[in-house]
């Protein structure tokens, strides 16, 4: 029976993993070798759905609704085009991540605070346009460490440490509780479906 | 009267069983809702925050017009010191395998001074989504020191 998805603890991937019992040994190999390239397409096409519903979660909770939710930048661009979507194959198990942390880290030092809420561990840079300057606190205060001049794309970032804490987003726990319900609903039937064959 | 929708009422609920829960076991844990409010410098840890993340929904079987709602709770538990992390949450999870009183919350139209609950079922966990501490990175604020993450489903039953 496909059993899953098995999510692991640590929120960096998700993990699919498919079992059969009950049929002979060689029943089972004999199917499973049928099965195996329309069951990991079927498996491909899942991991770039939650890549993509991550991105849309992200874009639904975004507080400043800008340029990146149409173009494919930021955080939620990083999911919406697919990137860091690894699907590997070791014997029976065909394993799909999503988002490469060491990717994510380098690309978005944010992403954890966001997912999780919080105050960051230290300043980001923070991008505020042409005419949104943030404003700076009183003396000892202050919440942003001014410009980095230079010109474009550098004249409008600044170091930002926010004094509230940032809501947390928990895009990854959302994605993975509409795996749960999507996989059991949909991608299960679908996957049954094709070892019957 | 005016009644609350299941989302709410189901949120209610299960903040007041786990509160009613842990103030009965714990001495000094502060539950509270609003995530922004665990950083206030008033409130002292052990903090609870607990509320309700989102849902998904979809139809309870092929044919049929009647919802199935599942409801994710998220519930943040910032600690003094890890073991006390490590224990809070672990009798958050025992505390909630076993299924909690669903109530419909109501008001008399026009004020809301008192709320009144009518036990209507119950509510139970389908699904541990996740259950972890928090890294946010290395130099983390006191508050998010030790800190545990715990997402789990629930339903109502039908």
């Amino acid at each position: 029976m496909p059993r899953g998805p098995a999510l692991v603890t640590n929120t960096s991937f998700f993990k699919v993993q498919i079992k059969r019992r009950g049929s002979s040994p060689n029943d089972i190999k004999k199917k499973l070798r049928k099965a195996s390239v329309s069951v990991s397409k079927e498996l491909d096409l899942l991991a770039i759905q939650v890549s993509k519903k991550m991105a849309r979660i992200i874009d639904a909770n975004r507080r400043r609704k800008g340029s990146h939710t149409s173009t494919n930048a930021g955080l939620a661009g990083y999911f919406r085009t697919g990137q860091g979507i690894v699907v590997t194959r070791s014997g029976r198990n065909i394993t799909a991540r999503i988002g490469n942390i060491n990717e994510l880290n380098a690309l978005f030092p944010y992403w954890k605070v966001i997912n999780k809420g919080g105050k960051p561990p230290k300043p980001n840079l923070g991008y505020f346009g042409r005419f949104q300057r943030p404003i700076a606190g009183s003396a000892g205060t202050q919440i942003w460490h001014g410009g980095l001049q230079g010109g474009s794309p550098w004249a409008n970032k600044f170091l930002i440490k926010p004094q509230k804490p940032i809501p947390a987003m928990n895009y990854i726990g959302k994605t993975k509780a509409w795996l749960n319900v999507y996989w059991k609903s949909n991608i299960k039937t679908k996957i049954l479906g094709k070892l019957k064959r | 009267m005016s009644y609350f929708r299941t989302a709410r009422n189901l949120e209610i609920s299960t903040i007041k069983y786990l509160k009613d829960q842990i103030d009965e076991n714990w001495s000094g844990v502060t539950t509270i809702i609003s995530f922004t409010q665990a950083y206030s410098n008033t409130i002292k840890l052990p903090v609870v925050c607990i509320r309700l993340m989102d849902q998904n929904t979809d139809r309870l079987e092929i044919g049929s017009t009647t919802w199935n709602h599942r409801y994710n709770i998220v519930i943040d538990v910032f600690a003094k010191s890890d073991p006390q992390r490590i224990d809070l949450t672990d009798f958050i999870l025992e505390t909630i395998k076993d299924s909690w009183v669903y109530n419909t919350y109501s008001h008399a139209s026009g004020t809301n001074a008192e709320i009144v609950a009518t036990p209507d079922g119950r509510i139970m966990v389908t699904a541990i989504i996740e259950n972890g501490r928090v890294d946010i990175g290395e130099t983390v604020e006191s508050k998010d020191r030790f800190r545990q993450s715990l997402i789990f489903t629930v339903r109502k039953d039908v």
